[in-house]
């Protein structure tokens, strides 16, 4: 389940930073992709409609990984 | 990707015109002219506006709801969303008709007969937006995203093009249009500030449908009517999509997210695109509502694609 999310969710950041290449699950989308709030915006839009799902502005800073979104995202669907 | 009419079925709530038979015979035209379009009209009228839960006990399986009433009513009291619940928790648009008279009535009349009756052959977008990287990303990603085989996306901002070449653009009967940037009640700060009087084309052919998704220019402070009622008024878009309040620029990305995927899952009309398109959260879509006509069409001639293509912009 959480590997089927974590595809969609590289999916989806392959569309928004086409060029960005993510070594690590774990690593930070704004300190080390350099993911700019622009980018966030949009990403989480997406991810929003992939699985009819709100995630307020203020739970951003929780989402900072893919791993971390991938369990938000589960979690968000129980 | 051209699309035949469907029928459809509108309530329309609206005043008692009792002494004013002007406004009742052009509520009549209005009635044919969606009639004329296969859109079947029930007619809900009142005494006093009624209020947002009176209306939902009365939507059932209407396509879209049509709000007239009273212009001395804000957009931000008379409908709480752009959009209302039925018992079966489905969402159905709401739109608001500020009345004024007679003769606006008339106006809208011919906007919405004028808008239905034209040929529906291409999904294309005007995508504007303010002279603002945070602005024109979004409407970049739109474009790049958008430019498929079924749709036909016409990056606007206004890093690229003149007011004047893209009001013409607009008037040339464009199904649909989407601006991003800072919005004040009288207009949008892009532009270099357009206001309602600016859409001045001759003979122009009014836009489908008009989405400002920015702040406040659908709110009524410090002006009689705002910036989207004005352009539904003035019979230059048949609906108008704006916020009564302050938005976030985070809300307006979700936005954009859903009109994109909509207008890719084949929406072709205002209903379809902000029913589809609109983000859980409500504060998102909390303070938007739809002025005009809920059902306007939102794809564009051959001819009006054409002229639309060929708009002067400077890259």
């Amino acid at each position: 389940m959480k590997n089927t999310i974590i595809n969609t969710i590289l999916l989806h950041f392959k569309d928004v930073k086409p060029k960005l290449k993510i070594a690590s699950n774990d690593a930070h989308f704004k300190q080390e992709l350099g993911v700019d709030s622009l980018d966030m915006a949009e990403f989480i839009a997406r991810i929003e409609q992939e699985y009819r799902i709100e995630i307020p502005d203020a739970d951003w800073p929780q989402i900072a990984t893919v791993n971390l979104l991938a369990e938000y995202i589960r979690n968000a669907g129980n | 990707m051209k699309l035949k009419q469907q029928h459809k079925t509108i309530l329309i709530v609206k005043p008692k015109f009792s002494s004013d038979i002007h406004s009742e015979e052009n509520f009549l035209l209005l009635k044919n002219s969606y009639q004329k379009h296969c859109i079947d009209v029930q007619v809900i009228e009142y005494d006093v506006l009624p209020e947002y839960t009176k209306i939902q006990s009365q939507v059932k399986n209407q396509d879209a709801v049509l709000l007239i009433g009273d212009a001395k009513c804000y957009p931000k009291n008379a409908l709480k969303y752009p959009f209302i619940k039925t018992i079966e928790n489905k969402k159905i648009p709401i739109s608001w008709l500020p009345f004024r008279n007679s003769k606006d009535l008339l106006t809208f009349t011919k906007t919405v007969y004028q808008v239905h009756s034209r040929k529906q052959d291409h999904c294309a977008i005007a995508l504007l937006s303010q002279r603002h990287p945070r602005f024109t990303r979004i409407v970049d990603r739109m474009a790049t995203i958008l430019k498929t085989p079924n749709v036909l996306p016409y990056k606007w901002s206004s890093d690229l093009l003149l007011r004047e070449n893209m009001i013409e653009g607009l008037e040339n009967g464009l199904g649909l249009a989407t601006y991003f940037g800072h919005g004040r009640p009288i207009g949008w700060v892009g532009y270099y500030g357009l206001r309602s009087h600016h859409f001045d084309t001759e003979n122009a052919k009014p836009i489908g449908a008009l989405l400002s998704l920015c702040c406040k220019t659908a709110s009524r402070k410090n002006t009689s009517v705002s910036f989207c009622e004005q352009l539904v008024l003035d019979g230059k878009t048949a609906v108008a999509f704006g916020a009564v309040d302050s938005t976030l620029h985070t809300d307006n990305t979700r936005w954009s997210v859903g009109i994109t995927k909509a207008l890719l899952n084949g929406a072709s009309t205002i209903a379809e695109l902000i029913i589809e398109a609109s983000p859980k959260n409500v504060s998102a879509y909390t303070h938007y509502r739809l002025i005009g006509d809920p059902l306007a069409p939102i794809y564009s001639s051959n001819e009006a694609a054409l002229f639309a293509n060929n708009v002067k912009i400077y890259p």
